[in-house]
């Protein structure tokens, strides 16, 4: 059958697409089909998923809150209390009891059996502290002794008893013996005087609680006795 | 519309609708990766909340541990300066060890240019000056760092008395210039202590660790115990080198023997204390008899040590002087000083004859003779003085008499019958002998009267009733 078309070309109405354009228009459909659903799998799915994960873990949080809280109070509580036992435990631990030492040290005066090993006494006795906190040593304790012998030797004894004694305990050790005769006195008994200075330096807490005990009587005790 | 503009068209549309389909997707997309990160995040969050809540029983047992302790803390380490307090303290302990302050000033203990503090406490410190030999200065440290509150004496200096004025006066008072520091905790303001569930029976159970940690904050206490006869390491021991006052004892024994001598004086002089304040004349006399023997025995011993020459040491003869061979002298001068008037005094006497005449009124006829007995040597040399001789003479009538009745008590008579006859002589019978008045039983003991109840018998001048 032959078919003419009457209507002016430019009223005419096209009666089907070209096939790009067919194409086209499915293509562009199905991709923003898939986009579209992929949006909403994503919006409605994993979406309300992860939004729950994160209620729930919003509300067990919530919930472990006033515990926490609590545990904050007795936290700061317990740091409060902790702090004046540390504050006690550092000013105790630099404290030396004096009344033990100057017992101890009458102790050591008092062991040289009136002039058998030594017969000592003090013009005085001093105790420093040092101001640099620093320094390896925390203060100083010096005295000016005599020795009521001829035998200088009986310095040396009084020292060594000084060393090995529970005095010694937090101190280094003395300053070696040195010392210078006194003026003879005739009218006393003994009449001859060594004057010497004692000197010993206090040892830091730290080093007061790793030190070693005090240092055994010296082997060279006995000879130094009769030694002049 | 030709078909390739509708194809541009629709391919131009559809690449901006893919465009923004996209753009969505993939903001949803990531928006779905954080809130799974925010919620990781949170799980990782609530994980770490649980382990740390999983700790609290051991924070809740530390705490009630901590606050069992606080009270013990707070006395060694108080809030407070207290200052005032302080120094009372400070001269409290100086009247106890008896050393001598003579000087008391406040350190300042700021540090020069210091910047925030970094410590919760204040140093309180005091710098002291006083006197006292080496054992009373020790006696002075034992009461500050046995404190209950924490004292520290960081720095001292001793300067030894001179020779020469302890010859002098017999005290070693040794000059002394020592820090006394204390510390005063600045509590932060904190909130309530939180309440704890069960916690009175949970300190129960935490006792042992309470206490091990009562011992680890407790400071350490010096543990002095005295002189223990040594001697001051601060005093020249030697002695003068004279012939006739060498010694063959040890310094320490010198001490030793003084120190012994002066502990017994300490008891005379109670004794003495107890003689004068005795509340009546009996206990007056007994106390001050007690007094007079020990005295002298005391006396005696002090007179060997001083003669003998054993105490040369200088610093021990001083102390024997002044505190044993003064005292002594001093309270027998006391006991003599009262003997000058001669026996007790005329009100004394009349309150002993009131004590005796209320036994002999109740019939505690020994307890009155027990009285007179006590002080009959004394009173006996009195009769002469016209006030006290009187009494004197009615006590001695009064103790003859108890003695009179109790002997008389003492004696057996055995009364038989009686017989009164009207108009008649009474006539009785004492130990199967019949008796009438006037008739003597012994020497002693004569009938003075029979009646039909009772036999009167005369007995050394006192009339006494035997009944039927």
């Amino acid at each position: 059958m032959i078919r003419i078309n009457l209507v002016p070309a430019e009223q005419r109405v096209a009666t089907r697409s070209s096939t790009k354009v067919a194409v086209a228009m499915f293509s562009t459909a199905a991709v923003n089909g898939v986009l579209a659903a992929l949006w909403a799998w994503t919006a409605f799915g994993d979406q309300a998923r992860a939004d729950a994960a994160v209620a729930d873990a919003e509300l067990a949080l919530a919930g472990l809150r006033p515990r926490l809280e609590r545990l904050k109070a007795l936290e700061a509580e317990e740091k409060e209390h902790k702090a004046r036992e540390e504050a006690l435990a550092d000013i105790a631990k630099h404290r030396i009891a004096w009344t033990n030492k100057l017992d101890e040290f009458v102790d050591v005066v008092n062991a040289g059996g009136d002039g058998q090993r030594h017969l000592v006494w003090f013009n005085d006795l001093s105790v420093s502290r040092a101001a640099d906190p620093r320094a390896k040593h925390v203060g100083e304790l010096k005295g000016s002794g005599h020795s009521g012998s001829e035998k200088f030797a009986h310095v040396a004894n009084f020292l060594d008893d000084v060393e090995s004694s529970g005095f010694a305990a937090g101190f280094l050790p003395p300053a070696p013996p040195e010392g210078s005769q006194s003026v003879q006195d005739a009218e006393l008994v003994p009449s001859e005087v060594w004057s010497f200075p004692l000197s010993m330096k206090i040892k830091a807490p730290e080093e007061a609680v790793s030190g070693k005990e005090p240092a055994a009587p010296k082997a060279g005790r006995k000879q130094a006795e009769g030694a002049r | 519309m030709n078909d390739k503009k509708l194809f541009w068209t629709l391919a131009a549309s559809g690449a901006l609708v893919a465009a923004g389909l996209g753009f969505g997707a993939w903001s949803q997309a990531t928006s779905v990766e954080e809130a799974m990160a925010r919620a990781a995040g949170l799980r990782t969050e609530v994980q770490a909340a649980e382990a740390r809540l999983k700790k609290s029983r051991q924070v809740e047992d530390e705490v009630l541990v901590l606050r069992a302790l606080s009270e013990e803390m707070k006395r060694v380490l108080p809030d407070e300066d207290d200052v005032n307090n302080l120094v009372r303290t400070l001269n409290q302990f100086s009247e106890d060890a008896k050393v001598r302050i003579s000087g008391l000033k406040k350190k300042n203990t700021d540090a020069p240019n210091a910047k925030k503090k970094t410590v919760d406490f204040d140093r309180v410190a005091y710098t002291l000056t006083l006197e006292g030999d080496t054992f009373q200065l020790l006696s002075f440290l034992d009461l500050i760092e046995g404190h209950s509150r924490f004292m520290n004496v960081p720095v001292f200096r001793l300067q030894a008395a001179r020779r020469e004025e302890i010859e002098q006066t017999g005290d070693a008072a040794h000059s002394i210039t020592l820090d006394v520091e204390t510390y005063a905790w600045e509590p932060k303001k904190g909130a309530k202590p939180v309440r704890i569930e069960g916690s009175e029976a949970r300190e129960e159970l935490l006792l042992g660790a309470i206490e091990r940690r009562k011992q680890q904050i407790s400071v350490d206490r010096p543990s002095w115990r005295g002189q223990r006869g040594r001697r001051d390491p601060f005093v020249d021991p030697r002695v003068p080198a004279s012939v006739e006052l060498e010694s063959a004892l040890s310094v320490q024994r010198q001490g030793e023997l003084v120190t012994t001598l002066v502990a017994k004086v300490a008891e005379v002089a109670a004794k003495s204390q107890a003689w004068r304040a005795a509340e009546n004349v009996i206990v007056e006399m007994t106390a001050r008899a007690d007094f007079e023997a020990t005295l002298s025995l005391l006396e005696g011993e002090a007179r060997v040590l001083e003669g003998d020459g054993s105490v040369v040491y200088i610093p021990a003869r001083r102390r024997l002087q002044l505190e044993v061979l003064e005292p002594l002298a001093a309270m027998r001068a006391q006991l003599e000083g009262g003997a000058k008037q001669r026996g007790p005094t005329e009100s004394q006497l009349k309150s002993l004859l009131s004590e005796m005449e209320a036994h002999a009124v109740a019939g505690r006829w020994q307890a009155a003779m027990d009285s007179h007995a006590a002080v009959a040597q004394r009173i006996e040399g009195l009769r002469a003085d016209p006030l006290r001789g009187p009494l004197v003479q009615r006590m001695a009538d009064l103790a003859w008499e108890a003695r009179a009745v109790v002997d008389f008590d003492g004696l057996q008579l055995k009364i038989g019958a009686v017989v009164i006859i009207e108009g008649g002589t009474p006539v009785a019978t004492v130990n199967g002998r019949s008796v009438s008045a006037g008739d003597s039983i012994s020497d002693e003991l004569v009938v003075h009267s029979i009646t039909g109840e009772e036999v009167e018998f005369a007995f050394r001048g006192v009339v006494l009733a035997r009944r039927l």
